[in-house]
């Protein structure tokens, strides 16, 4: 019986080359894209890279600061200030790591210029951050203190400042400060942004002092526990800190301090909301993700359902036989289902081999620095769930006409 | 074979057929009383739109009567429900329809198994019984053709043989000859007839062709919606 569903699937999909070619292209694209930000999407929440630990710490990228007359207010990364006078009294995490964004890092190799992203940092944020040391080894809390010029560097980058010799013990010049390379780790994916850089060094060997009094620049904070079950007190300490007991350097120009310690998914969804209060909005992001993703599967659903419709009236004899010989109309909507969701596959499965293709294509010329696109498990697991809701979606409404189908008129060739 | 022929294989009491749309009633059929003996072979005649295709319909359970009482092989049917009459057409019924209604996109073979796929039968059977059914009707070496790459004297024949597959108490043919010339349907009415003779068949076919229905047993006159024996 199944064999001959798929039989009949089969040779409906043939018999309109132009038409199927153009439906499967809808579902293939669609899916594609589909699977193509689901894998994005999986690299940030569950990276491979030094963040691997990320259900065990919570990270502070965002501050929002207002006014005591609540004119004006301040949105931006936090600031070193911020964070040493504020983030630092937090009592509940058992590590927690200061350091900056990536920001652009200048050297002349014999004459020539080459960009790569610096980033300062702390001893601490070696340990949280599991980086993946080809050679060497991080700098110390000693180095740290005493800011000693030591940097740790990425493949990529030894390979571009010292070609092929040994990169360790050499020196290099960036943004005019001369370092000692001391560790080569693995390349970092874009997508891990409190890792990702091309060189690290102390933010002790900062050329001046004056990063001490920003309150909002650059600056990033993770928060660690080794037990992710502590991470909720965590965050309610961070927020009562800030709610009540906030050190401004000037209580009437940055009067209220709003931020949040978040997860990935809180994170994301605060820098993309925007959200200027305490909650991250990480519920708003989830829904307007599936409201994207239903609307986008919408469309070639609507096709398919259109074309499925058509389908059946061309052939409405088959089902008057079908009926006649005694199937029910349970038995045509199952084959009906069935017979769609074999079509879908087909569209799935090469949506399935375009997203691969891009996402190698991505990953081989670079286009997201670092970025390591394996297909997980899960993004298995989304295409296929997308797919079979995808053919339950545009098969369900065709199925259900048809069984509402007179047998007798079926065989007279119409509704 | 007398005693056998003492059976009822049909029994319609008082059908009534009628048609509403909007505001206009139909009347389609109207008191059709009818018995058809097992192993009997009838014809039903009629000018078109009298009725007749209707009252097939309604023999064949594709359509329910409006008014009144049918039996197939003893069993009163009770229930017009999808899945109950869908099962009795699938185990007491065989149709011939003019225009064959073959599924062009399947095989000779896979056409003469569809009833059996309704059944619980393994393919290894459904494909013994399709081969028996297809070798009845001259087709044995056609097997693995499709409907388009045949006559339409061997479209019916493939048409027959998916009938008998199951071994219905009760064949319906719809004009089997409507749509050929007279020697091919010369062909498909021996067919039926040794059906009929050789295997005990009931037959009821609707033909235009008063030398065809000369043929059978009994012929069962259509006028208005109301038979005139």
């Amino acid at each position: 019986m199944f064999k001959n569903y798929l039989l009949t699937a089969w040779k409906v999909l043939m018999r309109r080359k132009v038409f199927s070619f153009i439906s499967l292209f809808g579902i293939s694209i669609t899916l594609a894209i589909l699977l193509i930000l689901s894998t994005m999407l999986d690299n940030f929440l569950y990276p491979l890279g030094p963040e691997k630990s990320n259900q065990n710490f919570l990270s502070i990228n965002r501050l929002t600061i207002t006014s005591k007359d609540g004119d004006s207010n301040w949105s931006s990364r936090p600031g070193y200030k911020f964070l040493a006078e504020n983030v630092a009294r937090l009592q509940s995490p058992e590590k927690m790591s200061f350091f900056t964004g990536f920001k652009q890092g200048t050297s002349f190799i014999s004459g020539e210029k080459i960009n790569n992203y610096l980033r300062r940092t702390d001893a601490s944020y070696w340990q949280i951050l599991d980086f993946n040391f080809i050679k060497g080894r991080t700098f110390t809390e000693e180095e740290f203190n005493s800011g000693t010029m030591v940097a740790v560097i990425s493949e990529t980058t030894a390979k571009e400042l010292f070609s092929e010799q040994d990169p360790l013990k050499q020196s290099f010049v960036v943004n005019n400060q001369t370092f000692q390379v001391i560790g080569v780790v693995k390349d970092i994916s874009f997508f891990e942004n409190i890792a990702f850089s091309d060189i690290w060094v102390p933010y002790t060997t900062a050329p001046s002092t004056s990063y001490k009094a920003g309150l909002t620049s650059g600056w990033g904070a993770i928060l660690y526990h080794s037990n992710k079950n502590m991470l909720k007190e965590i965050q309610s300490e961070y927020i009562n800190l800030l709610k009540e007991d906030f050190i401004s350097p000037d209580p009437e120009n940055y009067h209220t301090a709003v931020s949040g310690a978040d997860t990935p998914i809180e994170n994301l969804a605060r820098n993309i909301i925007n959200s200027k209060t305490y909650k991250s909005d990480a519920d708003k992001l989830i829904t307007l993700f599936i409201v994207f993703v239903v609307a986008f599967m919408l469309l070639p659903s609507i096709n398919l359902i259109n074309l499925n419709i058509s389908r059946i009236m061309e052939r409405s004899s088959e089902i008057g036989v079908r009926k006649a010989f005694g199937a029910s109309t349970s038995q045509l909507v199952l084959q009906f289902i069935i017979e769609n969701i074999v079509i879908t596959a087909i569209g799935g499965v090469i949506g399935l081999l375009i997203s691969w293709f891009v996402l190698v294509q991505i990953e081989i010329n670079n286009l997201i620095p670092g970025g390591h696109f394996q297909f997980s498990l899960n993004t298995y697991l989304y295409g296929f769930s997308m797919i079979f809701v995808f053919g339950l979606i545009s098969g369900a409404y065709p199925a259900y006409k048809m069984s509402k189908l007179h047998p007798v008129a079926a065989l007279k060739g119409g509704a | 074979m007398g005693n056998i022929k003492e059976f009822n294989m049909l029994i319609l009491e008082d059908i009534n057929k009628t048609y509403h749309t909007d505001k206009i009633e139909t009347i389609a059929l109207k008191d059709i009383n009818l018995k058809v003996k097992k192993g009997e072979f009838i014809s039903i005649m009629g000018p078109s739109g009298c009725g007749k295709s209707t009252l097939l319909n309604i023999m064949g359970l594709l359509d329910a009567p409006s008014k009144g009482q049918i039996q197939i092989s003893g069993g009163k049917i009770e229930s017009y429900q999808d899945k109950h009459v869908a099962g009795l057409r699938n185990q007491k019924i065989g149709f011939i329809f003019q225009s064959f209604h073959l599924i062009q996109d399947l095989r000779v073979i896979d056409n003469v198994e569809l009833p059996l796929l309704y059944r619980k039968i393994t393919s290894k059977e459904r494909r013994r019984l399709a081969n028996e059914a297809l070798a009845k009707v001259g087709l044995k070496a056609r097997t693995d053709h499709f409907p388009a790459q045949l006559s339409g004297g061997q479209q019916q024949r493939v048409a027959i043989a998916r009938a008998i597959v199951g071994k219905p108490d009760l064949l319906l043919a719809d004009e089997p000859t409507g749509n050929l010339d007279s020697h091919m349907g010369n062909e498909i009415m021996q067919i039926l007839e040794s059906l009929n003779k050789d295997d005990d068949t009931t037959i009821v076919m609707v033909t235009h062709d008063d030398e065809l229905a000369q043929r059978t047993e009994r012929i069962v006159r259509v006028y208005d919606g109301q038979l005139i024996q």
